[in-house]
C-alpha cells in the first residue's frame, strides 16, 4: 500500500476488521464451529489494533505463530478422528483463523487482497451450509463492507491523501454503489435462465447434493432433527376430482412409518394390518365394501415416488400407459419409476368408511405398538401420564386416542417447517415453549399412544382442503405435505387421527411487529434460497399479466401511476442534487432570457451574444453574474 | 482512453474463474449463483464506472524545470476534470528512470493543479515516454488511462559543487568563483564589429563609432567581455568530467543567482548564457547530456589561456 493518509489507513483497517468479523459471523451461522472456537477469534480480531503494536516483539510473533500452528494441528487431528465428513467444517474454521491471522500480521501490501478473497470464499462455502435468515443478514452487511473496503483500497493505492471529508464521502458512495449492485444482482438472479436441477461434475461423480433450501414435500421417512432452510412451494403435485361432485378426501397417503428410533420414523418390513391389494397390470382391488364413488387422480409431479391414495381406497386403476406401480404391505402404492418422467392418471374407488369402536386388543399388532424405551424421552412418559388424567379407566380406545389428539393439538404451538425458534428434538418439543411442525405433533401423538398401548403408526402424504367450489377439483401442492397418525381400531381397522392444530400449514400468526418483520424476512429469504424453475415461471407470469391487470383495475392503475411519478421525481431530484448550485443558477438565468448555449458556444460567448441583443437589463445582469460565478467555480476554483 | 486490469483485477479475475469452475463442478445452488452474480456485476460495474470517471477529463504536465542530480524536484500538473471525479492521478513515465512519477487527487473538480514529485535521479536526460491521467476508481480492479500533453524530457544536470562538496568531493564554489575573477581582467580586445541588437551599451567603442558614423562594438578575445567565462574540456576521465560538470553547474547557479552571465566553451558548445543571451536551460541540458571524450578527441574552442579550464587535472596547482 502506498502512502495514503492516516485517516484513509485507519478507515481501511476498520473495514478489514469488520470484514473479518463478518467472516466469523458467516462461519457462526453454519453452526460448524462452537463459541469455544469462535469466541477467541472474535476477541483477537477486535483486539488487532492493539495486538499489532506488540507484533514488533520477536517473542510475541513467535508465540503467535506457534499458536496458529498449534490450532492448525488441532484441526487436522480433529479431521483424522472425526472423519472426512468434518473436512468442510474444519476447513471453514481454518479459513476463519487465516482471516484473524491476516488482520493481525501480514504487511499492508498483502493484507487487503487476501482478506477480500478469503472472506468471499468463506461467504461461498458457508452458503452451502447455512440457509438461515442470519446468513442473509450477514450477507447484507458484508456486501457494502466489501465495496467500501475496495474503494478505500483503490484510493489508498493511488496515493491519495485522506482528508477528513474524503473518507465519509467514500463510505457514502460505497453504500450507494453496493445497494445498486445488490439490486441489480437480485434482478438478474430472478431473470437469468439456468438449470436449477444441474448436478454438476461433483454431484454426478461423488453424489453431492445441492445445498439449496429443503422444499416442504412428501418424504417416506421422518427425520425430526433435520435443520436448515425450508421453503414452502406452491408447486402442484396432483389434482383429484370426485365422480359424484362431492369434495375429495383431505388426506392422501404415501407411506406408513412404524419404527421410531428417537430421532425419526421409518417404515417397517413385515405384516401390516391392512387389507391386502390383489390384482396387477394396472388394476388392484381389495375386499372392502364400496362407497360407490370414484376419484379421478392426476399425479402431475413426474418424480412422485408414490401413487397417493386415501385410506379408504378399495380399487385403483392406472389410466396412463407405460406406467406401473407396486402395492405395499402398508396399503400404499410405490410407483415404479422408469426412464420416462411423466405425469400419471389413475382412478381410485372409495370404500365405505368404518365406524370406530370396540375394546383394545393388543394381540397381533406387533410393530404398531413397539417402542424402544431408549428412544423415548422422559418428557413423553410425563406427557402420557398427564394426558391420562380425567380419562375414565376402561374407556374405549378411540375415545382415549381422541382425547390424546385434542390435548396435544391444544397444548403445543405450531411453527412452519424451518421456522427459527422451532424445536430441534422431540424432548425439546414436549417440554413446551418451542413450537414445531406436523411431524412433531404426529410423533408426540404416536409415541404417547403407543406408551398407552394403543397400536398406531405415522403416515406421510398430503393434506389439502384446496377444493374448487365450482367444479369440486382438489388441488394438492408441495406445501400440503403432511404427517399424521393412523390408529388401529379393533373393529374398524385403521383410522386417521391428526394432532396438528387446525389451520396449521397456513401462515403462522405473528406475535408483535418484530415477529411479523422476522417472518416476512424469512419468507423473502426462503424464496431466494429456494428459487426454482417454477418460481421463476410464476414471476414471469405475474409480470406478463401486470399490464392487463393495470388496465383492468383502476386501483392498480392509480398505484402504478403514483409509483411511476415517484420514480420520475426521484430521478429529477437526483439530477438536481448532482448539479452544482452555480450550474443551476446559470441555467436559471438562461431560462429567464430564453437563451440556449450553442453546441460549441462558451458561456462567455453566449454572454456577448446576449449583450448584442436587447434583453432586459435585470435579466442581463443576472446572466452576467451567473456566468462569472459559473466560470469561477468551473475553471478557477 | 484505454482500460486495463490492475494487479488486483488480474488476481480477482483468476479467483473469479476458479469460483466459476467450482460453481459448474458442484450441484446448482442458488446462493452460490447469487454470490457469483454479485462478483460478476461488481467487476462489470467497476469497468463501466472506471471509464465514466475519466470520460471527458484531460490534463497536462507543465514544463518540468531542470533539477540537480540527486536532489529531486517537482513538476506541475493540471487536471481539467470539469465535473466531479474521484481519485484522478497524473502519471509520467520516464525512459530509463525507475518507476513512474505520479501524483493523485482524491476528488477533482474544475481545473485542479497538483505538484508532481520527481525523485532524486542521477545526471542525465530523461525522455518522457508517456504522460497520462489515470484512475482506478471505484474498486481498483480496472485502470482507465488517458494520454495528456507533457514536456519531452526531464533535465537532470550535475549536482552543483556545493552539493558535491557536501558529499565529500574536493573543491568549492567560492574558490572557483574567485579563480574566475572578472573576465575583463583577462580578456584582450580582438576586433571591432557592427552593433547588433542586444549588445550592451558599455561594449560600444565610442571613438570608432564616431569615426565610422555607426555604432561599433569592441569584441574581446574569448568572449564578450561581460560576466564570466569557462572552458569545459570533455577529454577527461569519467570522474574528472563529473567533477568538472559539477563545477560548471555550480558556476552557472552562482551566475544565475547574481543575474550575471556565463560563457561556456566546450566541444560542440561556445555560448553565453543568462541575461538576454541563451537560456540557462540549454546549458543545464548540455551539462546533463555531456559524456567524456577520449584523450585524442577534438579540443574545445581556443580561448585566452587565462580563462578558467575545467576539469582541473589531478595534480595541477
Amino acid at each position: 500500500m502506498s502512502s495514503g493518509g492516516e485517516g484513509m489507513r485507519r478507515a481501511l483497517r476498520a473495514c478489514m476488521i469488520s470484514l473479518v468479523l463478518a467472516s466469523l459471523l458467516f462461519v457462526r451461522t453454519t453452526e460448524a464451529a462452537r463459541w469455544l472456537w469462535l469466541g477467541p477469534l472474535f476477541g483477537l480480531t477486535l483486539a488487532s489494533p492493539w495486538l499489532l503494536r506488540l507484533a514488533r516483539f520477536v517473542s510475541v510473533r513467535l508465540l503467535w505463530n506457534l499458536s496458529v500452528l498449534g490450532t492448525f494441528a488441532l484441526l487436522v487431528r480433529h479431521v483424522t478422528y472425526a472423519g472426512v465428513a468434518f473436512l468442510l467444517e474444519d476447513g471453514l474454521l481454518l479459513a476463519a483463523l487465516c482471516q484473524v491471522h491476516l488482520v493481525n500480521n501480514l504487511s499492508d501490501a498483502q493484507k487487503p487482497d487476501l482478506l477480500f478473497f478469503n472472506s468471499f470464499l468463506i461467504a461461498v462455502v458457508t452458503s452451502f451450509l447455512s440457509l438461515d435468515l442470519g446468513y442473509s443478514l450477514v450477507l447484507l452487511v458484508y456486501a457494502p463492507l466489501l465495496v467500501v473496503s475496495m474503494q478505500l483500497l483503490a484510493l489508498s493505492r493511488a496515493g491519495v491523501e485522506g482528508t477528513p471529508s474524503l473518507v465519509p464521502a467514500i463510505v457514502r458512495s460505497g453504500l450507494v454503489r453496493s445497494a445498486g449492485v445488490l439490486a441489480l444482482t437480485l434482478a438478474l438472479f430472478l431473470v437469468v435462465p439456468r438449470d436449477f436441477g444441474r448436478r454438476g461434475l461433483l454431484g454426478e461423480t461423488l453424489g453431492l447434493k445441492a445445498p439449496g433450501a429443503l422444499e416442504v414435500a412428501f418424504s417416506d421417512r421422518i427425520d425430526l432433527e433435520q435443520s436448515g432452510q425450508v421453503t414452502q412451494s406452491s408447486r402442484i403435485v396432483m389434482t383429484a376430482r370426485s365422480s359424484d361432485g362431492s369434495a375429495p378426501p383431505l388426506y392422501w397417503r404415501g407411506a406408513a412409518l412404524d419404527v421410531f428410533d428417537g430421532q425419526g420414523w421409518r417404515a417397517a418390513r413385515g405384516v401390516h394390518q391392512d387389507a391386502a391389494w390383489c390384482g396387477g397390470r394396472g388394476l388392484w382391488t381389495r375386499t372392502l365394501p364400496s362407497a360407490g364413488r370414484t376419484m379421478d387422480v392426476y399425479l402431475v409431479d413426474p418424480d412422485a415416488p408414490r401413487l397417493f391414495t386415501p385410506l379408504d381406497a378399495r380399487r385403483l386403476e392406472l389410466r396412463s400407459p407405460d406406467v406401473d406401480a407396486a402395492p405395499q404391505p402398508d396399503g400404499n402404492f410405490r410407483r415404479i419409476l422408469t426412464g420416462q418422467r411423466r405425469p400419471v392418471r389413475y382412478t381410485v374407488e372409495m370404500a365405505k368408511p368404518a365406524t370406530p369402536g370396540g375394546r383394545r386388543d393388543p394381540a397381533g399388532v406387533g410393530v404398531h405398538i413397539a417402542l424402544d424405551a431408549r428412544a423415548v424421552p422422559q418428557e413423553a412418559y410425563d406427557l402420557r401420564h398427564e394426558l391420562k388424567r380425567g380419562i375414565a379407566p376402561g374407556a374405549p380406545q378411540h375415545v382415549v386416542a381422541e382425547r390424546f389428539r385434542s390435548a396435544i393439538a391444544a397444548r403445543f404451538p405450531y411453527l412452519v417447517p424451518g421456522a427459527s425458534g422451532g424445536a430441534r428434538s422431540l424432548a425439546e418439543f414436549l417440554r413446551g415453549g418451542a413450537g414445531a411442525h406436523c411431524e412433531y405433533f404426529a410423533t408426540a401423538l404416536a409415541v404417547t399412544l403407543r406408551l398407552e398401548g394403543i397400536p398406531c403408526r405415522v403416515v406421510t402424504g398430503y393434506r389439502s382442503d384446496e377444493t374448487n367450489a365450482q367444479d369440486g377439483l382438489l388441488t394438492v401442492r408441495a406445501q400440503h405435505a403432511h404427517a399424521w397418525v393412523e390408529v388401529l381400531d379393533p373393529e374398524a381397522g385403521w383410522m386417521t387421527l391428526d394432532a396438528t392444530p387446525a389451520g396449521a400449514g397456513g401462515a403462522v400468526q405473528a406475535r408483535g411487529f418484530l415477529d411479523s418483520v422476522r417472518q416476512t424476512a424469512e419468507r423473502i429469504w426462503a424464496a431466494v434460497a429456494g428459487f426454482n424453475t417454477e418460481a421463476r415461471e410464476t414471476l414471469f407470469a405475474w409480470f406478463g399479466a401486470l399490464p392487463g391487470r393495470i388496465a383492468r383495475s383502476p386501483g392498480d392503475a392509480a398505484l402504478f401511476s403514483v409509483a411511476l411519478a415517484l420514480v420520475v421525481v426521484a430521478g429529477r431530484l437526483r439530477r438536481r442534487r448532482r448539479e452544482e448550485p452555480h450550474g443551476r443558477a446559470y441555467r436559471k438565468a438562461l431560462r429567464r432570457l430564453k437563451l440556449e448555449l450553442g453546441p460549441t458556444e462558451t458561456p462567455r460567448e453566449l454572454l456577448a451574444r446576449a449583450r448584442r441583443t436587447a434583453y432586459p437589463a435585470e435579466g442581463l445582469r443576472e446572466l452576467e453574474v451567473a456566468t462569472a460565478v459559473h466560470e469561477q467555480a468551473r475553471y478557477v476554483g | 482512453m484505454s482500460l486495463r486490469p490492475t494487479g488486483l483485477g488480474v488476481r480477482t479475475a483468476l479467483f473469479f474463474f476458479l469460483l466459476v469452475a467450482a460453481f459448474f463442478a458442484a450441484p446448482y445452488a442458488n446462493l452460490f449463483f447469487l454470490l457469483l452474480l454479485f462478483l460478476t456485476i461488481l467487476g462489470a460495474f467497476d469497468l463501466l464506472a472506471a471509464r465514466a470517471n475519466l470520460a471527458g477529463a484531460s490534463g497536462r504536465v507543465e514544463e518540468i524545470q531542470p533539477m540537480p542530480a540527486g536532489a529531486g524536484g517537482a513538476g506541475l500538473a493540471v487536471v481539467a476534470a470539469g465535473r466531479r471525479r474521484w481519485a484522478v492521478a497524473v502519471e509520467v513515465e520516464l525512459e530509463g528512470a525507475l518507476g513512474t512519477l505520479r501524483a493523485a487527487l482524491g476528488l477533482a473538480e474544475g481545473e485542479a493543479k497538483l505538484a508532481l514529485p520527481v525523485p532524486p535521479l542521477p545526471r542525465g536526460l530523461y525522455r518522457v515516454r508517456a504522460a497520462r491521467i489515470a484512475s482506478t476508481w471505484p474498486l481498483g480492479l480496472w485502470k482507465a488511462r488517458r494520454a495528456i500533453a507533457a514536456p519531452a524530457e526531464v533535465v537532470v544536470y550535475p549536482a552543483p559543487l556545493a552539493l558535491a562538496t557536501s558529499r565529500g568531493a574536493g573543491g568549492g564554489v567560492g574558490e572557483l568563483y574567485d579563480m574566475l575573477g572578472s573576465a575583463h581582467g583577462f580578456l584582450q580586445p580582438s576586433e571591432l564589429r557592427e552593433y547588433r541588437p542586444g549588445d550592451e551599451l558599455r561594449l560600444v567603442h565610442w571613438k570608432a563609432s564616431a569615426r565610422r558614423g555607426t555604432l561599433v562594438i569592441k569584441e574581446w578575445e574569448g568572449g564578450t567581455g561581460s560576466g564570466h567565462e569557462v572552458v569545459l574540456d570533455l577529454r577527461a576521465t569519467g570522474e574528472e568530467l563529473e567533477e568538472g560538470l559539477s563545477a560548471v553547474s555550480a558556476l552557472a547557479h552562482a551566475a544565475k543567482e547574481q543575474k550575471e552571465v556565463l560563457t561556456v566553451h566546450s566541444q560542440g558548445l561556445s555560448a553565453t548564457f543568462g541575461g538576454s543571451h541563451r537560456p540557462w536551460r540549454e546549458l543545464f541540458r548540455f551539462l546533463a547530456a555531456a559524456s567524456p571524450l577520449p584523450e585524442g578527441g577534438p579540443p574545445p574552442p581556443p580561448v585566452s589561456p587565462a580563462v578558467l579550464r575545467l576539469p582541473r587535472r589531478k595534480g595541477a596547482a
